[in-house]
């Protein structure tokens, strides 16, 4: 009896969400929406919170004359970037795709996979993306059979901004950091040992076939106390083996410990991500 | 098996159909099924781990029946003790005791004497079911515990599953005439009552604990990029993520136990509403301290001999308390703080309270402190880390700023320590009152194992996808 009120209330919260979520405006999922079901642009970036913050999408499309959007999304790694292309090119082919890896993210066991389920989630129901999440986690496809489960901690957020759409998805994307005198340098210490995670890395190469139809660049952007650039070599490897494009600011001097440009160690600030942005133009331009 | 992985609560309701499809009469094979999950779960993690319970088991088996026939009792207890005690102290204090004796050789010149410990992983439940052990083999070497001829009915006492990886530490006395059947078949109410302390266990763990562990997480082990403020409030709020998380996974245990037919030592009494460090540990992992009561202070003299003799005796007790919480000075320098203060207490006679309300009010805050300021050695990983982060909390030349992520996390957290603050603070002082879960009437108890439900399913932190990103 208990379990029957349990499944009733469960699919009528799951009913009643999966009207709601598609429809919200605002807030993070708002833009998700948006970059999932909605961005047309020709110039696509992708990453985590590096992109989200470092490349202005504006002064790209005005520099190039390509529409452009970011993408990047604090927090996430290679597979909601892989799932959001995937959506996005159920419907649109971008021209050019600007990819900002991350060491931590995109190649290596450093972050839990799990941690990209959030947004994940939500488009259970849309092609390609319950692959991803069993990829992650093959319990998934079980625990999904629960609407109270797909919302878990975020009902809240998407109820809040479904009924106050509130905008804030940056310019075209992108968000950077304030300037602002609390700049927090505390790096980690320099790594020497690292250990690559073959999920992440069969997921870029992925991303790399799944724009064979579009110019992929592959973007390290720069780094307050530079990188040890042997940490990238399985990218750099892809990108040879597919002829693309690698750029890297990782260690460029002029950035490289200039702390007016940064917000913490790992994060440029507005005028440092409009200062990497203009870099960046010029690289694309060659 | 952790009961709030997704893996037990798929498992479990298989394992309990099965265990009660075996029929009343066969009560042995029940136990035997018992024990082959219990071993089976065990050996989820890593198998041969298996084998140190097994050694564990043999040896305190049979030091127990050597006991009973010798006429060398003192020395067949204090060898088997040590045998007993052996596997812990080998997997969990090698490295430890190396390290902190490469360190003192440093430290009075004798240059660079490297010792490295075994650096092993240390086999999960381990000082768990090695106290259990020593606490029969103490009970027979005392005559408080017959000996247990049938070794898989000692084993299964050892082995149990809902207590082997975090307690409660249950003794010999409780668990093992319940296994010879002294249970029914299948009791009913005790069914329905794990099921309650099962859901409210999960709500502990999950909407509080690990809501809560998220901010502590993030700030704690980079206190020096945080204000005071902030670490301040991370370790207000690992006081309560600790209490969430053992009081829950204790109340999961007991609960999967009762759904079993067993009954298992209460583990948490309301910690956070003493009045003093010496109430806190009547109610703080209650399996623990009376272990450590009857097993090192009362045998070392207890209460009942000088007053200096006494401080002695507390202070021991909770130096091992320290010890056998972790193999790390920081565990040392938290239990010694926790006798320190229980000896100052009752040197003043204030172990006790006598006064009125807001005098247990007063009370209560000041303990509550006392017992956070105490955790933060636990949480950090070095004595040096749990100094600074202590001095950053009361350094006035930081800003006084504290570190959010969004509103919405705050309200999550607010919502679930506000609800376990509001049951416990109703249990503490209203227990007949504002019932729910025991509620006469179906509907609002029923109305109250929902709400639990759904909070766990929508608020709780059901995966690692919930997280604080700190900017890097």
């Amino acid at each position: 009896m208990f379990l029957a009120f349990v499944v009733v209330a469960d699919l009528a919260f799951n009913k009643a969400m999966s009207w709601i979520a598609p429809r919200v405006k605002g807030g993070e999922y708002g833009r998700d929406n948006y970059i999932s079901n909605e961005v047309d642009a020709d110039l696509l970036i992708f990453g985590s919170s590096r992109a989200e913050c470092h490349y202005n999408a504006q002064m790209i499309e005005d520099s190039l004359g390509i529409i452009s959007y970011n993408c990047g999304q604090t927090g996430h790694s290679v597979f909601l970037n892989y799932a959001r292309l995937l959506m996005i090119k159920e419907r649109h082919h971008p021209k050019i795709i600007i990819y900002d890896i991350a060491a931590g993210f995109d190649l290596l066991t450093d972050n839990d996979n799990y941690k990209d389920m959030s947004f994940l989630k939500l488009h259970y129901d849309r092609d390609g993306i319950s692959d991803i999440i069993c990829d992650i986690a093959p319990l998934e496809r079980y625990k999904m059979l629960s609407g109270m489960y797909k919302y878990n901690s975020n009902f809240l957020q998407l109820l809040l901004v479904w009924l106050h759409p509130v905008s804030d998805a940056g310019i075209k994307g992108f968000r950077p950091y304030k300037n602002s005198n609390d700049v927090w340098l505390t790096p980690p210490p320099k790594r020497t040992e690292w250990e690559y995670d073959s999920l992440k890395i069969s997921y870029l190469n992925k991303i790399i076939e799944s724009t064979r139809d579009s110019k992929l660049y592959f973007v390290v952007s720069p780094l307050w106390q530079g990188m040890n650039t042997e940490i990238m070599k399985p990218a750099k490897e892809m990108c040879a083996k597919y002829n693309i494009s690698f750029i890297d600011f990782s260690n460029d001097p002029k950035y490289v410990e200039n702390t007016k440009l940064f917000k913490d160690y790992a994060h440029l600030n507005a005028t440092g991500a409009d200062e990497f942005t203009k870099d960046l133009i010029h690289e694309l331009k060659k | 098996m952790v009961f709030n992985s997704f893996n037990f609560i798929v498992i479990f309701p298989l394992l309990f159909l099965l265990y009660y499809v075996i029929p009343a009469k066969h009560g042995k094979i029940r136990n035997l099924f018992l024990l082959v999950v219990s071993y089976g779960l065990y050996m989820m993690w890593k198998p041969v781990f298996a084998l140190i319970l097994l050694g564990v088991t043999a040896i305190s088996y049979f030091t127990a029946m050597k006991l009973d026939v010798t006429n060398h009792r003192r020395k067949i207890l204090t060898f088997g003790l040590i045998a007993t005690l052996l596997p812990l102290l080998f997997f969990k204090y090698s490295t430890f005791i190396c390290q902190s004796f490469s360190d003192l050789l440093t430290a009075i010149g004798c240059g660079n004497m490297s010792l490295h410990g075994l650096n092993w992983a240390v086999p999960i439940g381990i000082s768990f079911f090695t106290f259990q052990a020593v606490s029969y083999v103490c009970d027979v070497y005392y005559k408080r515990q017959p000996v247990e001829h049938n070794f898989l009915v000692y084993a299964l006492y050892l082995s149990f599953f809902p207590s082997i990886l975090s307690g409660p530490i249950n003794r010999a006395s409780l668990i093992i005439p319940q296994i010879h059947g002294l249970r029914k078949y299948f009791d009913y109410d005790k069914a329905v009552e794990g099921l309650k302390l099962i859901l409210w266990g999960m709500f502990m763990k999950v909407v509080v604990a690990d809501r809560v562990g998220l901010y502590v997480d993030t700030v704690l082990p980079c206190y020096y990029n945080y204000t005071g403020v902030s670490c301040f409030v991370a370790s207000l709020l690992y006081t309560i993520q600790i209490y969430a998380d053992f009081g829950g996974y204790s109340l999961m245990a007991i609960g999967v136990g009762k759904l079993l037919g067993f009954e298992l030592t209460e583990n948490f009494r309301r910690p956070y509403f003493s009045v003093s460090i010496t109430d806190f540990w009547r109610r703080w992992h209650i399996s623990l301290s009376s272990w450590l009561r009857d097993y090192v202070y009362i045998p070392m003299g207890g209460s009942r001999c000088n007053k200096l003799r006494n401080s002695w005796n507390i202070f021991v007790t909770f130096l091992v308390s320290g010890i056998w919480h972790g193999a790390n000075w920081t565990f040392i320098v938290w239990g010694l703080m926790h006798g320190v203060l229980q000896i100052i207490e009752k040197l003043l006679g204030w172990q006790k309270h006598n006064g009125g309300t807001f005098t247990r009010i007063i009370r209560i805050v000041i303990t509550f402190l006392l017992v956070n300021f105490a955790w933060v050695f636990f949480r950090m990983p070095s004595l040096n880390d749990a100094c600074k982060a202590i001095s950053r909390m009361f350094d006035p030349s930081l800003p006084m700023s504290l570190f959010t992520t969004s509103y919405l996390d705050i309200i999550y957290v607010v919502f679930g320590v506000g609800v376990l603050f509001i049951k416990d603070f109703r249990d503490e002082f209203f227990s007949n009152k504002f019932l729910l879960f025991n509620n006469k009437r179906t509907v609002i108890r029923w109305i109250g194992y929902l709400l639990v439900f759904i909070s766990i399913m929508l608020t709780g932190v059901l995966g690692s996808d919930q997280f604080i990103y700190a900017n890097f």
